[in-house]
């Protein structure tokens, strides 16, 4: 069992190790099969096809096993490594250590949002993308979004989502606004006057790759998404008595059958189920 | 990848490849028809028959086709709602096919997309 820690705590020693895992994968080519995967189970909600990643339940599990995916990758190359994670609530500056030469580096320059520092900038010869939609072969990053500014989800914001008793509602998709933790914290589901929360809002927050299908081409989504599996967390303590929706397969006649992912359903494309991956105690902990 | 998965994309690129070089070749309009009649179902529906403009020095082109930016695919995906999300912005939708182009050129900056960009499985 390893301790995923924040990754404000980590030694220089540590960010060394991290991010020398992550070039070593990228060069092996598996992460770059790791994009694709996330590219490829993005299906958005009008399709009538099975939603597992994203506007369905399994957003948390899906991603659980997509992080520990990830991890054992990097576990091959360091036993060492285990994935950290951002709490955006609290570490906002686009300034931030999180942000720094010796870590993910900086935001992009302006005119192609191109990433000049760290080691994942283009220049420094280690990081080509290749699993992109642009023709651009270099990260790409916007932190903030000066030119229409963003702010970093709130503690307050955070909260309204983990403060929900009831995991997912129907109709389970990104339109699912009558309540649950999972559209809430997922994002799609917020006041009128904001449109978008939590686990959206940092993807746009930090901009380039990280607002497409792609995402996973810049390492934050790895610190980003092991905060989103913090909170599920957070929500299952909070609410010992509430768990996964839906519990069983949809009914005959629901719009969503076959689209969502029930409690005892197999998540592609790992074959593993929500209940086998609700609590995670005997894999990894939070510091 | 299966074949029969692989099958859809390398038919999309070849779409692609050909209205690429029927824009060069201005004879876009002669192929028109043929991009509408085996375009999968995901693009467009109703929305404005054709619409074009230059927005921050780019060219967005919304037609039966597609979205373009300087003659450039965008991928556009629907949500439940009605609403439009692209490749570019796959975390926040909009209410029209303008919109969306709009926002991708503002996350683009100077970047061209790519002719051919990979898709969901």
């Amino acid at each position: 069992m390893h301790v995923r820690q924040n990754q404000k705590n980590l030694t220089s020693a540590q960010k060394k190790r991290f991010t020398a895992a992550v070039l070593e994968l990228k060069r092996s080519g598996a992460y770059d099969a790791l994009v694709r995967t996330h590219d490829k189970y993005f299906v958005p909600d009008r399709d009538r096809k099975l939603r597992v990643g994203h506007m369905s339940p399994s957003f948390f599990p899906w991603h659980r096993l997509y992080l520990l995916e990830f991890e054992k990758q990097l576990q091959q190359i360091d036993a060492g490594v285990s994935v950290p994670y951002w709490d955006w609530t609290t570490d906002t500056s686009p300034v931030s250590s999180l942000w720094a030469d010796d870590f993910l580096g900086g935001t992009g320059r302006s005119t192609d949002r191109k990433v000049m520092t760290g080691p994942f900038a283009y220049d420094k010869g280690n990081w080509t993308v290749t699993v992109g939609i642009t023709e651009s072969a270099f990260l790409t990053r916007n932190l903030g979004r000066p030119q229409n500014p963003i702010a970093l989800p709130t503690p307050a914001e955070l909260q309204w989502a983990i403060d929900d008793p009831v995991y997912d509602v129907s109709p389970w998709d990104s339109t699912a606004t009558a309540g649950g933790f999972r559209n809430k914290l997922e994002g799609w589901a917020a006041p009128r006057s904001e449109r978008w929360r939590n686990h959206n809002k940092v993807h746009q927050w930090i901009g380039g790759h990280m607002t497409g299908g792609t995402a996973p081409n810049d390492p934050a989504f790895w610190l980003h998404h092991a905060f989103v599996d913090l909170i599920w967390d957070r929500w299952q303590h909070r609410h010992p008595r509430s768990g996964y929706l839906p519990a069983a397969p949809l009914a005959l006649g629901d719009a969503q059958r076959g689209r969502v992912i029930a409690l005892d359903e197999p998540m592609p494309p790992w074959d593993v189920t929500p209940r086998e991956v609700l609590d995670h105690r005997g894999l990894y902990r939070y510091e | 990848m299966s074949a029969a998965a692989a099958a859809p994309l390398t038919r999309r690129a070849l779409l692609r490849a050909a209205f690429t070089a029927a824009v060069l070749a201005g004879t876009g309009a002669a192929l028109a028809p043929v991009l509408r009649a085996r375009r999968p179902r995901q693009t467009l529906t109703p929305a404005p028959l054709a619409e074009e403009e230059t927005y921050r020095g780019r060219h967005i082109a919304v037609d039966a086709a597609g979205v373009r930016i300087d003659g450039r695919p965008l991928h556009v995906m629907r949500r439940a709602d009605g609403s439009y999300l692209s490749g570019i912005n796959h975390f926040q939708s909009y209410p029209t096919p303008l919109e969306l182009a709009r926002a991708a050129v503002d996350e683009l900056g100077t970047t061209q997309l790519a002719f051919a960009a990979p898709h969901h499985g």
